[in-house]
């Protein structure tokens, strides 16, 4: 990446409010981003997908966190408001860490709006917002309380947004693209190496589920799942997906009502993760082992099992000797969705799967997931990119307000 | 707001010196812990003290005893199996101290209000990175129990783990490496956004907080606190034979 890119950008920001690029996977947005926000002089300020290492790990409230950044009351900073706008209110007195992937993002963004930057860089970190929320969070960057010259965004999902914005090509500003090296893509036909399951039913009746802080996630949700279909589980930003699913794996007990498995009583908390797998939302806290290869739990590479064949599917070959954390979080996230899928749970779960994935990479990844229910899997995906949700067609579970409603 | 002044905090900061001055007198400890129980219900502080004594304070007497009145059968420096007595009586005074420290460490400590700790810690004179470290040391365990508990829900979630608790002690060794790793990957994140949004810089201009807390009470807890001293250092020089 040559200092010229980073010249080209601040050209093409001109007078717009948001300016995103557009382009693949590894095609040098992240890395453009991060050089032009390296300027620090210059009022720059750079968001990754990994949001919460945008917040200063110093405090135990987002109150605190805010007011931090605000350097005093939030009443008397001014931000009170922007908080109302994206609805942080209600989460004051939370620890930041224990905010949902969106609500860490909407707490992210205020807290760089309230240091006042010139220049806001967003890479794929708005990707973990629901439309309500982005849209919120968009109206904010334009608005008085935005950045004082302008936003630059990359994206997956920029064909969703409502608000249209200038978009530039990464190869207008980077047009050396042989610098970035080529990674092998998802190769959906490998799932077929895999072997055929015999998933459970599925059957909850009146459950209800919550934590310390707020008992009253879900109430009384009803619903019975079926193997061999694929579940999108959809819902705003804080509205309980995660936590349905925490239920379904068997790592959170629910407060009330039972759980059938193929008709007979069942605890899941006794065996989580056997009946149903779950993909967690951030990669990193479900990277334990030092190579990808131990992730995916290969005793030989070379054989074909079931770990190879997943591993192969999500275009890890290359990497196997690699730690996993030492990669680039689209990758990360791959390793993560791989590692969970590879022990084939009955069901797997699969939280935001596409955070930081491309459009070629998404188009795979359904076909991913439709494979797996064509094994008999039980698939649960949640997720705010419309582009999958429209390639899956699934069986929709939308919570609203602690319900869940089942649509066909 | 705490209802436990500076002063409190600082006097029991001299109780806790002061308890490790007591070795013979026994009986003073359980009066000392009576006060600082007072100050921890006035404090709100009662269920996090109760949970230290019950989780850790409780569990470590009964192996004191075992170990000093059952087996060996004798305090130190005593030949073993002649004085089981001896050895309860210092089961017990070692465990009292220990409930003393401890409950004079949440008062003194734990009893700031989160939301006012940047401002309370400047207001004691903490400035730049010292404020900073300060800060972190507060920061550092609920962030580092919440990325344990998320590593666990992780491991579980893959099937990684049982549902037992005694399975969650198992998986420790498994645990630290990500926890460790997680720090460091923290810690250089940071750091990059620390320098872009000048962190440091809005530490130092938190507002200081102002004094709301009695003058009175504080000089009388000051008071007994130091009268508490001499006391358990008279006893101490007492029990060494020195007059």
């Amino acid at each position: 990446m040559s200092a010229k890119s980073t010249e080209l950008l601040l050209a093409a920001i001109d007078s717009r409010r948001i300016l995103a690029i557009d382009g693949p996977n590894f095609s040098g947005r992240s890395n453009l981003l991060r050089r032009f926000c390296r300027v620090t002089s210059d009022g720059r300020m750079y968001l990754g997908p990994e949001v919460y290492f945008a917040l200063s790990g110093l405090t135990t409230t987002v109150r605190q966190e805010l007011e931090l950044h605000a350097g005093g009351p939030i009443d008397a900073a001014n931000c009170l408001s922007s908080a109302q706008i994206l609805d942080l209110v209600k989460l004051l007195d939370q620890h930041p860490a224990r905010l949902s992937g969106g609500e860490q993002t909407c707490l992210a963004v205020l807290c760089s709006m309230i240091l006042k930057p010139k220049i806001f860089a967003a890479d794929c970190a708005l990707e973990q917002l629901d439309s309500h929320k982005l849209q919120l969070v968009l109206d904010l960057l334009q608005g008085p309380a935005g950045p004082e010259i302008a936003s630059v965004i990359t994206d997956n999902r920029l064909d969703e947004w409502n608000t249209p914005v200038q978009t530039i090509p990464i190869a207008d500003l980077s047009p050396d693209p042989s610098r970035h090296p080529p990674i092998a893509p998802l190769d959906p036909p490998q799932i077929q190496r895999l072997p055929a399951v015999s998933a459970p039913t599925i059957e909850l009746r009146n459950i209800s589920a919550g934590y310390a802080k707020k008992s009253d996630v879900l109430t009384n949700v009803s619903l019975t799942l079926t193997p061999g279909r694929v579940y999108t589980l959809v819902g705003p930003n804080g509205s309980g997906k995660s936590t349905l699913a925490k239920i379904l794996c068997g790592v959170l007990r629910p407060t009330a009502g039972q759980i059938l498995v193929n008709g007979a009583p069942a605890t899941l908390t006794k065996t989580p993760g056997k009946i149903a797998g779950y993909h967690l939302q951030n990669p990193d806290v479900g990277l334990f082992e030092s190579t990808v290869a131990a992730e995916l739990g290969l005793k030989n590479s070379d054989a074909d099992t079931p770990g190879t064949a997943v591993r192969d599917a999500f275009g890890l070959q290359d990497f196997s000797t690699v730690n996993p954390l030492a990669l680039p979080f689209p990758i990360r996230k791959r390793v993560s969705l791989a590692a969970t899928i590879a022990r084939l749970p009955p069901w797997i779960i699969l939280d935001e799967p596409t955070l930081g994935a491309d459009g070629p990479t998404i188009a795979a990844l359904a076909q991913i997931i439709q494979s797996l229910a064509a094994k008999q899997h039980g698939v649960i995906v949640i997720s705010h990119s419309k582009k999958l949700l429209e390639l899956l067609r699934g069986n929709e579970l939308k919570i609203e307000n602690s319900h869940v409603q089942a649509r066909s | 707001m705490s209802k436990v002044p500076p002063a409190a905090r600082l006097a029991t900061l001299i109780i806790l010196v002061a308890a490790t001055f007591i070795d013979t007198r026994i009986v003073l400890l359980p009066i000392v812990l009576i006060v600082l129980g007072i100050f921890i219900a006035i404090d709100g502080l009662f269920p996090v003290f109760l949970k230290f004594l019950l989780g850790a304070e409780l569990p470590m007497t009964l192996m004191l005893i075992g170990v000093w009145g059952w087996v060996a059968k004798a305090p130190p420096g005593v030949p073993m199996g002649t004085d089981p007595i001896g050895g309860v009586r210092f089961a017990l005074l070692i465990s009292l101290r220990l409930a003393v420290l401890g409950g004079a460490f949440q008062l003194a400590m734990l009893s700031i209000p989160t939301r006012l700790l940047p401002a309370t810690l400047r207001g004691w004179g903490l400035r730049g990175e010292g404020l900073v470290v300060a800060l972190g040391v507060f920061a550092v365990e609920p962030e580092l129990k919440l990325r344990a508990e998320q590593i666990l829900v992780a491991r579980r979630a893959r099937g990684l783990l049982a549902g037992s608790r005694w399975a969650g002690i198992k998986q420790l060794p498994y645990l630290l490496r990500p926890l460790l790793v997680w720090s460091i990957r923290s810690a250089v994140h940071r750091a990059d956004v620390w320098e872009q949004r000048a962190m440091l810089l809005r530490v130092e201009q938190l507002p200081t907080e102002s004094n709301p807390f009695s003058s009175v009470a504080g000089a009388i807890s000051l008071a007994l606190a130091i009268l508490w001293l001499i006391a358990a250092i008279f006893f101490r020089w007492h029990s060494m034979g020195i007059r």
